[in-house]
């Protein structure tokens, strides 16, 4: 019986020993009242030990996680910050969601280290423009890169930064007009906030909603921030 | 599958980024799965967090070394059991009026531990020696068995473990009574 216990708790039973512990729980009083504080003490041990795992996962609700495509993702953050900026700055209505979203996006931008990525040389010199902030001479930069790459992430920072540099109708056009690779979805989804940050600006309120709607649809790590703009929208 | 596997082989080095990710991709659906027995949603926040965290204890152990199933196939049924047990459709077994759940598919037995009695217990686990907790720590959490203990503390026979192990475990449940006393 000792010993069904001890390769339990070292999960080496097999199944025909399982069937065995469990025909000995159901016959030995003893035994089972034995095991029954064992496996207390393993589900306390086991409290105590998931503490912090289980804030971890907790924080992971709210906050979003580098992904594989993080460089994507780092730069996104800054246009994040820079439209945030300069879409809620025109809009004071939205100044608490604007608030809201500096908390969640955690500064995680690293852009020195995107040239480590080979992908990403050929549009080093936009991005170096886009990071300092001349956003209509990025957007020039990505659409040229564009011609030569046509890749879907930068289509996407040619939109954003024609948007950033206050051509919103052309980003939000250009943006819209993109057949985006499906297979990409959180790509897509960023794409839906512009289009929808852009028809806030551009005040056609029913096309805004329309994309926030598909930002909270997709269910990720935009969806609570597209949620609270419909609600301000309403 | 392979992918799956890789996943599993990232957990075992205790990439935790890779836990985020799966946490973050099966999330949605599993929600709608435990959504269909009409649970409230901040348990299933619980259940799934404690899904995801049985998955990465399963591969610390050694439970899970390879799987057998896909990735998700295998969490859906650590969390279907936690959905279970929660409803109380699990198979169970009685000890007077203590409850077993049992999963024979997860091969997994759990308690139910009143809120008081937890309380106590956990009372009595921080009260115990560091040396002791160790010692339960690696045989009731991490899956060792005695031969490993005795190499991992250095112990000079498996005896000597045994009997330290046997006395750890009287003077916890001593530590735990006691509170019953007060």
């Amino acid at each position: 019986m000792k010993e069904l216990s001890e390769k339990y708790f070292s999960n080496t039973l097999t199944e025909a020993e399982f069937q065995e512990l469990e025909q000995a729980l159901e016959t030995d009083a003893a035994f089972r009242q034995e095991f029954y504080i064992e496996l207390e003490i393993r589900q306390t041990i086991a409290q105590e030990k998931q503490h912090d795992l289980k804030e971890r996962l907790k924080k992971l609700d709210s906050k979003p996680v580098p992904k594989t495509r993080w460089y994507l993702y780092a730069a996104t953050i800054t246009i994040f910050i820079a439209i945030g900026f300069f879409f809620f700055n025109a809009q004071p209505n939205y100044e608490e969601v604007y608030a809201t979203h500096f908390e969640a996006y955690p500064n995680m931008v690293n852009l020195t280290n995107r040239s480590n990525n080979s992908q990403n040389e050929i549009a080093k010199e936009a991005f170096q423009l886009y990071d300092s902030g001349q956003f209509s001479k990025a957007a020039a930069a990505f659409e040229e890169v564009y011609k030569k790459h046509p890749l879907d992430y930068i289509h996407f920072y040619y939109g954003v930064s024609l948007m950033a540099a206050g051509n919103v109708a052309q980003g939000v056009e250009v943006l819209e007009n993109h057949p985006w690779q499906e297979n990409n979805n959180s790509f897509i989804s960023s794409s839906h906030w512009y289009i929808g940050l852009g028809y806030v600006k551009l005040d056609k309120i029913p096309n805004a909603r329309f994309y926030f709607k598909k930002v909270v649809e997709a269910d990720n790590n935009l969806s609570a921030g597209a949620k609270e703009i419909l609600k301000q929208l309403d | 599958m392979i992918k799956d596997q890789y996943v599993i082989d990232k957990l075992k080095e205790k990439d935790l980024r890779t836990l985020d990710e799966v946490y973050l991709t099966y999330k949605k659906e599993f929600f709608l799965f435990a959504k269909s027995f009409s649970l409230p949603v901040g348990d299933i926040d619980d259940i799934y967090q404690e899904t995801i965290i049985s998955l990465y204890e399963n591969v610390q152990n050694k439970k899970l070394e390879n799987l057998s199933s896909t990735l998700k196939t295998y969490l859906f049924a650590i969390g279907k059991f936690k959905i279970y047990k929660q409803l109380e459709m699990n198979k169970r077994l009685y000890n007077g009026d203590k409850v077993f759940h049992i999963s024979e598919e997860m091969q997994v037995f759990e308690v139910e531990i009143e809120e008081e009695r937890q309380r106590m217990l956990k009372k009595g686990w921080r009260k115990l020696g560091t040396k002791c907790q160790q010692i339960l720590e690696l045989y009731y959490y991490r899956g060792m068995v005695l031969d490993e203990i005795q190499t991992e503390l250095s112990y000079t026979s498996k005896d000597v473990l045994k009997s330290q192990k046997s006395r750890c475990l009287k003077q916890l449940k001593e530590l735990v009574n006691k509170q019953h006393r007060l």
